[in-house]
């Protein structure tokens, strides 16, 4: 080795010491570090109704009219709007907003803004995202801080959708040319966290709004969002102690994480979000029969699915495909009914006589059950490539079948050829997740109403079972046309009876919300004993609680 | 000349055929982008916005002949179009993030396999059986034969980790604003650099280095270096002038291939060291099916491939007078 080589490399050496030493000294920790989606660098875009702009720009730039907590079961947290009713026809909607609020240039936010924003989907439909205009008719500015909206239909889902829409300013973006393709660098909005301080490559930092309509928040100064492209990377940096705030999966995560500091490194994994289940081809034989689907759902063992496959971080499912979320709406009689028809309880011999029963015997002697008919049974189970814990899940799951008699195999293409078998009903049977709303109408929703397959006959939505009938379509369609909450229930009991009678899917176990949190420099997050909102950063369908979270958080000195 | 202007025509066609099938590719995949955006959410998108995205995407549906001929006019006037999966950021934009950096990165590391393996390769041939035959060329070679993420992920968790020399990942710190005037920033950039390409340079110096080793001693055994040695020239000028210059020639459409496949990115590195990059940025284009995007992608690698291969047939007529006839 020469000596000039050397010489190079110990120059670099001092040089990188030097800069650890400096990079040491020059921190701004007074950021709430948080991290919730896999990126290698960051594209700006603020624009509020792209597809997917920067996942903050909802909630923390630009704020919702209601704010929707799940933990509070479907009941509304007033936000933009203080107070709401529709009128004794359901065919109009009155709306309150709050008093004094404030774009973040000082401007007054009021219901002109509201009114401009519905103007602004009208002029450009495919910034409508939310279909809200397949039921408004048109809406007005009753007085600076009232506002109506008139429907061409009733549909009681109304308040949960424009609870959800995010106003615009008029005043900047009556100017804007092109709403579509606008970037929207700097966002005039009402957020607590409004304030673009920082976009580079791989780090951005939204800084208070001074301008914040509530008084005296938010407490912290700014958050900031690095970038990792994987997993692996975002747990490095909690371990690391870098991070404040994180919704990451973390194996083993009693010892890997929180016993690097007890005090401070916390988690808490909610079984809140939604079912994850087995979906059979309904439209396929044999699945279409309904003795097999109960079969498969008493062969399955929930508890090691669970423990294995999820290692532990959820509960086993609830067979109406109700969470713990919505845990108030469950319907005892249909749980008996499930429970009669030996669903969602691991039982091998419950599934070996309803299968001997259904007719579903080994007649060629090679160990597996033939059709009734006497044809070979020979089915797949799909899950996707590399998604480590379903594979691990539907593999002990393909062994549940096999010891039941069933000849099951797992394959695991690719996401999107995944997703294309699912929806073009190419499969046999698959994992998949679900759909979680406001209610558990959103849910059904998505598995059962006829209306979501396409004109091509592409099952949208999870309609992926491909099990439709009208008695559901007349559910669904009825839960929407009542603003009363007992009959919504009875809706929903009712659901939870049809969706059980004909097994339309096998839920397996609800999805776990993750978050963890280090309170070395940050208190005020929810707790385990103190769950007032779901903890994960990132934004959901119809659930805004990151923005609870952040208004809440005070700095400890640290 | 004749012969570059007729390498210059075969390139002008191998572009076009690339182009082409830039376009074909992405569209043989099963699914769409919008369906693969809905998806991307998990059920975390209301389902009644599958609509409102086929209207924004609306470039993407339309008759197959008319999406072709729309890419090709777009393209002539330098519109890569706008991305999918960052809509509505333009293709030119995305891609602009992660080549400034991959172009970085691998050039660094490229550069310096490149010159290294020469350099030890030329060296391993003149003195065969000394230090650096022995010893450097069976341990690069073992080096070479790690599968790069294990290699990649041992050096993060022993150099970054454990023993806190070097930055758990990303191109530069977080805590200095991004500001090539601020020479803090440089270093940090450099510094955080130096992981990330060791583990390339220790990958691919050893392919390099074994390359020229062999050729140099194929050409150390002709007639005109021994004629060189016999005339009294100095043992510097025989090893680089005579020797070294034409065990080069085939490293040399190595290099230049390597050159081009740069800006593919290094999708490993990329993840393993949270470093931006084209590689990650192409893998999400994939993943999103974000046609615009991979077509950007793909046009960059296919330019870059075929720039670096013409450039080494003008080195080849530099290098090699016989070409030049």
């Amino acid at each position: 080795m020469s000596k000039w080589f050397l010489r190079v490399l110990l120059v670099v050496f001092v040089l990188s010491m030097g800069v650890s030493l400096v990079s040491a000294q020059d921190t701004s920790t007074q950021c709430v570090t948080v991290t919730h989606r896999a990126a290698s660098a960051w594209v700006r875009n603020f624009n509020p109704f792209a597809p997917d702009p920067i996942n903050e720009t909802q909630d923390m730039i630009y704020e919702p009219l209601i704010l929707w907590n799940p933990v509070l079961a479907g009941e509304p947290t007033p936000w933009l709007a203080t107070d709401w009713a529709y009128s004794d026809d359901l065919l109009s909607l009155t709306m309150n907003l709050q008093e004094g609020v404030l774009w973040n240039d000082g401007e007054p936010f009021t219901a002109d803004d509201v009114v401009f924003t519905i103007g602004l989907l009208q002029q450009y439909p495919e910034l409508d995202r939310t279909s809200m205009l397949s039921f408004i008719d048109s809406v007005e500015a009753t007085s600076p801080t009232q506002v109506v909206f008139h429907f061409n239909k009733v549909f009681t889902q109304a308040d949960t959708l424009i609870g959800q829409m995010n106003p615009v300013p008029e005043h900047i973006w009556s100017a804007v040319e092109d709403p579509v393709t606008f970037i929207n660098e700097n966002p005039v909005a009402t957020g607590p966290f409004s304030i673009i301080q920082r976009f580079e490559d791989q780090v951005y930092e939204l800084g208070a709004n001074p301008n914040y309509w509530q008084e005296g928040k938010p407490q912290v100064p700014c958050l900031r969002y690095p970038a990792y492209p994987g997993n692996e990377q975002a747990n490095l940096a909690l371990l690391d102690g870098s991070l404040d705030w994180a919704g990451n999966f973390v194996p083993d995560i009693e010892t890997t994480f929180v016993a690097l500091d007890p005090e401070n490194n916390h988690f808490f994994f909610w079984p809140g979000n939604s079912s994850v289940q087995l979906y059979a081809n309904t439209t396929k034989e044999p699945f279409g029969d309904v003795n097999l689907r109960r079969a498969m759902s008493a062969a399955i063992d929930y508890e090691s699915v669970v423990n294995i496959g999820m290692y532990g971080y959820t509960v086993p499912g609830n067979p109406t495909g109700i969470g713990p979320r919505h845990e108030s709406w469950i319907d005892q009689g249909a749980l008996d009914k499930a429970a009669e028809m030996g669903l969602g309880t691991y039982s091998p011999e419950t599934a070996m006589a309803i299968l001997d029963e259904a007719g579903y015997a080994d007649t060629d002697g090679d160990g597996f059950r033939e059709t009734p008919a006497g044809e070979q049974l020979a089915f797949n189970v799909q899950v996707v490539n590399g998604w480590t814990d379903w594979v691990t899940s539907v593999q002990i799951i393909s062994q549940n079948f096999q010891d039941v008699g069933l000849n099951a195999q797992v394959v695991t293409p690719e996401f999107g050829e995944w997703l294309n078998n699912l929806q073009t009903g190419a499969y046999d049977v698959s994992i998949g997740w679900s759909d979680i709303g406001r209610t558990p109408w959103n849910f059904y929703y998505n598995v059962m109403y006829s209306g979501l397959i396409g004109e091509d006959g592409l099952r949208n939505a999870q309609l992926w079972s491909g099990w439709t009938s009208d008695e559901a379509d007349a559910l669904l369609d009825a839960f929407t046309s009542t603003a009363d909450g007992g009959e919504q229930a009875e809706i929903v009991n009712q659901l939870q009876n049809l969706y059980v009678e004909n097994v339309v899917a096998i839920p397996l176990f609800p999805g776990p919300a993750w978050y963890e949190w280090n309170t070395t420099r940050f208190t005020g997050f929810p707790t385990e004993e103190d769950y007032y909102t779901m903890g994960s950063p990132w934004r959901g369908n119809v659930h805004n609680s990151r923005l609870l979270i952040v208004l809440n958080l005070v700095p400890t000195g640290q | 000349m004749r012969f570059l202007g007729r390498r210059a025509v075969f390139y002008l066609i191998a572009l076009f055929v690339a182009i082409t099938i830039n376009f074909m590719i992405p569209r043989l995949m099963s699914g769409d982008p919008v369906q693969m955006m809905f998806a991307r959410f998990q059920g975390r998108m209301d389902p009644a916005s599958v609509e409102s995205l086929y209207k924004t995407f609306g470039f993407v549906d339309g008759p197959i002949t008319e999406q072709y001929a729309s890419y090709l006019a777009n393209l002539l006037q330098g519109n890569l179009g706008t991305s999918i999966a960052w809509f509505p950021a333009p293709v030119s934009q995305v891609l602009g993030v992660g080549l400034a950096w991959t172009i970085r990165l691998l050039g660094v590391a490229t550069l310096i396999s490149f010159s290294l393996g020469m350099f030890l390769g030329i060296r391993a041939a003149w003195k065969r059986g000394r230090f650096v035959d022995a010893f450097v060329v069976p341990i690069t070679g073992l080096f070479g034969a790690f599968p790069y993420f294990w290699l990649a992920m041992i050096m993060l968790y022993v150099f970054a980790l454990k023993l806190d020399w070097f930055p758990l990942g990303h191109a530069a710190s977080l805590d200095i604003n991004q500001d090539w005037t601020n020479p803090q920033y440089v270093l940090s950039v450099i510094y955080h650099m130096i992981l990330p390409a060791t583990t390339i340079i220790l990958t691919a110096v050893g392919g390099w280095l074994l390359g020229m080793r062999n050729s140099m001693i194929n050409v150390l055994s002709a007639d005109y270096v021994a004629l060189a040695q016999a005339k009294g020239l100095s043992d510097r000028r025989v090893k680089y002038a005579y020797a070294a210059r034409n065990a080069m020639l085939p490293s040399i459409t190595g290099f230049a291939m390597s050159l081009g496949f740069i800006v593919g990115g290094a999708i490993v590195t990329e993840v393993v060291f949270s470093y931006p990059g084209i590689g990650y940025t192409l893998l999400t284009a994939i993943n999103a099916r974000d046609y615009p995007l991979m077509q950007g992608c793909f046009l960059l690698i296919t330019m870059a491939v075929l720039g670096a291969n013409f450039l080494a047939d003008a080195a080849y007529v530099v290098l090699d007078p016989r070409v030049r006839s």
